[in-house]
């Protein structure tokens, strides 16, 4: 080990020492009249503005939200147990603003930008304001391209543009993060050579817990971390156990970042995990600050609180460099309720949403997305030409097939067309399901939904679908690489290809049969 | 709180009788009698803010004070008070109405805290500073405290002008355990 030796300490220090200008510091202050709740009220600071970030003794920080007549109301975002009546307060005249910049991938934080993983700290040059308007309509154009979910289900009926906002929504243990997840997961083909060459652009992800359990996001940070997508993504958390203040925050900090990619013509995928309990922690400080309660208590500008943090989700127009922010809230709704209201304010900010139902969960529908009520307003625009031919029927196939449902009971005593509809449905339910961790390619997605949509996989037994569709993948994978390469290039389903693969598949089901 | 809001009500209030009255600085003196009376005795306060006593024993003993010392507009002003039951604020009115009056008159109250004396030379010196760092004229009240190690605290309405050795020692600490010692 390289010894330090005592002169260049003291030659560092000394450069560290010299370049220090003794200068006065003004700075404007206030005092403590009230703490308490994670809340305090301030006497002076005349001078200070909304949403500015406030010190406190002990390296705690907070943030203006009330201004009143004799009184400044502010959120603490640390433990305001160590504040006292009578303290004195400064301004750093910063309104709420968190770091950026690349040294973020790869990183976990909290919402004030400070790293939490241990790993040391985060050198960027640049601070960007947690609030910022959404861009106008003139520096947007449509959401075109897709993100690839690398879930059937997803990717073929409720396809997602690069700079939409889809919410998920569902109830408890219903599978909502594990969609966002595998999302994120998949994008890690967009930053491999072969991505570049089929002209897709790499996806940065930033996952955003707000309220969740420790051990959750630790479990999340480890699942990422094991299958390579913490290279991409960020993870900013602010757990249950942190004050409400900073779970306030928290979205707002991760379109921030998000914001910064964007404009640096890139493209970013942002999951809030969950805005249910977003909710609650503004619910929470606008209590306390003493502001009047609305509906189910919530505040009066709850709508306001999630429609400008998802209207920050957009695709730039070319000028602006074309880079895209994609939102991917998520909402617990309670005993299946999307009347109530968060769910209903949320629903009708986003562009669709995907549905997760606790009875298709339980049947062993994985992921257990009801196609009927999902939706995606961006639709075949946001889906390659090829899954758009062969996901076309699938929509229907499945809303004739669900109709049906409930006469399966009678088996054999129905017609041949009607048990033909059946057996099809039940066939392309089992063909959507898919198992965590394991995001499909897209061209993957295409053969399977070609297959399992012209009848092809009709003859097998049910309970062999999956097993099917594993060893016909695998079997393409590994001899005819190309025909998969070839779809991924041209991103569509030729007739020649489709010919060829129906013919092998017909094969391998003869041996798969036997 | 809403003893500050009421008080600062009081206190403009005040502060328009001042300004009509033919002589106003009077008025403002007649107030700072009535001040320095309540600041001075502890039985004053405790009269005032006591809601057991009645509220026309509470006149008797107020005229009985400042009859011959101050005008009838103040006296009128007290009685007032009393009879809206404010009297217990009467001290947070006081202040806040000089403060106001300060505002008026376009002077700031600064507060100097030094390490060690200033020679009367310094005083005059760093009176001047401020009357142009704040482009009104100053009051400076300047005492002493150690604590600082040297230089300087200068409290200006909100603003604080820190010039002390102390604050330059917390800035060099901050910025030495934030690995600025790190860059090269």
């Amino acid at each position: 080990m390289a010894e330090v030796r005592p002169d260049e300490i003291t030659a560092v220090l000394r450069k560290q020492l010299s370049g220090f200008e003794k200068e006065i510091d003004i700075y404007d202050v206030g005092t403590v009249l009230q703490v308490g709740d994670g809340i305090a009220r301030l006497y002076g600071l005349s001078k200070v503005m909304a949403s500015e970030l406030i010190e406190f003794p002990h390296d705690v920080f907070g943030m203006v939200l009330n201004l009143e007549e004799d009184n400044v109301g502010c959120v603490l975002f640390g433990d305001d147990t160590k504040i006292k009546e009578g303290d004195t307060v400064k301004r750093t005249k910063r309104v709420a603003s968190m770091p950026v910049g690349e040294a973020m991938l790869g990183r976990v934080i909290n919402p004030l930008g400070q790293p939490i993983d241990g790993r040391g700290n985060i050198k960027t040059d640049k601070f960007s304001p947690l609030e910022r308007k959404a861009l106008g309509v003139i520096q947007r154009q449509p959401v075109k391209q897709p993100l690839q979910t690398g879930l059937k289900a997803v990717d073929g009926m409720i396809p997602i543009g690069r700079g939409q906002r889809e919410l998920i929504i569902g109830d408890r243990q219903t599978g909502k993060t594990a969609v966002a997840l595998d999302t994120i997961i998949n994008q890690k083909y967009t930053h491999s050579e072969k991505a570049k060459k089929e002209g897709v652009k790499p996806v940065y992800c930033i996952y955003v817990a707000i309220g969740q359990k420790g051990s959750t996001v630790a479990q999340v940070v480890t699942k990422l971390e094991e299958m390579g997508a913490m290279d991409y993504t960020t993870i900013i958390s602010a757990t249950a156990s942190d004050p409400a203040p900073l779970q306030f925050i928290a979205p707002y900090a991760g379109a921030t970042l998000g914001e910064f990619f964007r404009d640096s013509g890139r493209d970013v995928l942002v999951v809030y995990d969950d805005l249910s309990k977003h909710a609650a922690a503004y619910r929470q400080v606008s209590l306390l600050l003493r502001r009047p309660p609305g509906r189910e208590a919530y505040p009066g500008d709850v709508f306001y609180l999630h429609s400008r943090l998802l209207e920050r989700a957009s695709k730039l127009s070319d000028e602006l460099g074309g880079g895209s922010l994609t939102a991917l809230p998520i909402i617990e709704t309670q005993a299946g309720d999307v009347a109530a209201y968060i769910p209903t304010n949320v629903i009708s900010i986003t562009d669709g949403q995907i549905f997760l139902e606790p009875n298709l969960f339980n049947s062993g529908v994985r992921p257990a997305i009801n196609v009927g009520i999902s939706v995606s307003r961006v639709g075949g625009n946001a889906q390659i030409k090829g899954m758009k031919k062969v996901a076309g029927r699938l929509r229907l196939d499945l809303a004739q097939y669900r109709e049906l449902e409930a006469f399966a009971k009678f088996g054999s005593d129905l017609d041949k067309a009607t048990q033909q509809q059946l057996r099809r449905g039940s066939h392309l339910v089992e063909v959507l399901k898919q198992r965590q961790y394991v995001p499909m390619s897209i061209e993957s997605q295409v053969v399977m939904i070609f297959l399992g949509t012209s009848g092809f996989l009709d003859e097998l037994p049910l309970d062999q679908v999956q097993q099917f569709e594993k060893e016909f993948l695998a079997m393409l994978e590994l001899r005819h690489k190309d025909l998969l390469d070839t779809i991924a290039e041209k991103k569509e389903l030729t007739d020649e290809i489709s010919k060829n693969i129906q013919s092998m598949a017909k094969e391998f089901i003869e041996t798969f049969k036997g | 709180m809403s003893n500050l809001r009421a008080a600062h009500r009081y206190a403009s209030a005040l502060m328009a009788l001042t300004l009509e009255a033919k002589k106003p600085e009077a008025i403002a003196g007649d107030l700072l009698t009535v001040q320095t009376a309540i600041k001075a005795s502890k039985e004053l306060r405790s009269l005032l803010a006591s809601p057991i006593i009645s509220k026309e024993k509470k006149k008797v003993i107020f005229s009985a004070l400042f009859e011959k010392k101050i005008g009838g507009d103040v006296l009128k002003f007290i009685d007032a008070i009393v009879d809206k039951r404010r009297e217990n604020i009467l001290p947070e009115i006081l202040a806040q109405y000089f403060l106001l009056r300060d505002e008026e008159l376009g002077v700031v109250a600064v507060d100097v805290r030094t390490a060690v004396e200033f020679s009367s030379a310094q005083e005059t010196r760093l009176t001047k500073q401020l009357e142009s760092y704040t482009q009104k004229k100053v009051r400076v009240s300047f005492s002493l405290d150690k604590m600082l190690k040297g230089g300087f605290v200068a409290k200006v309405g909100d603003t604080t002008l820190d010039g002390s050795v102390r604050r330059q020692l917390e800035k060099l600490r901050s910025r030495l355990k934030n690995g600025a010692a790190t860059k090269n």
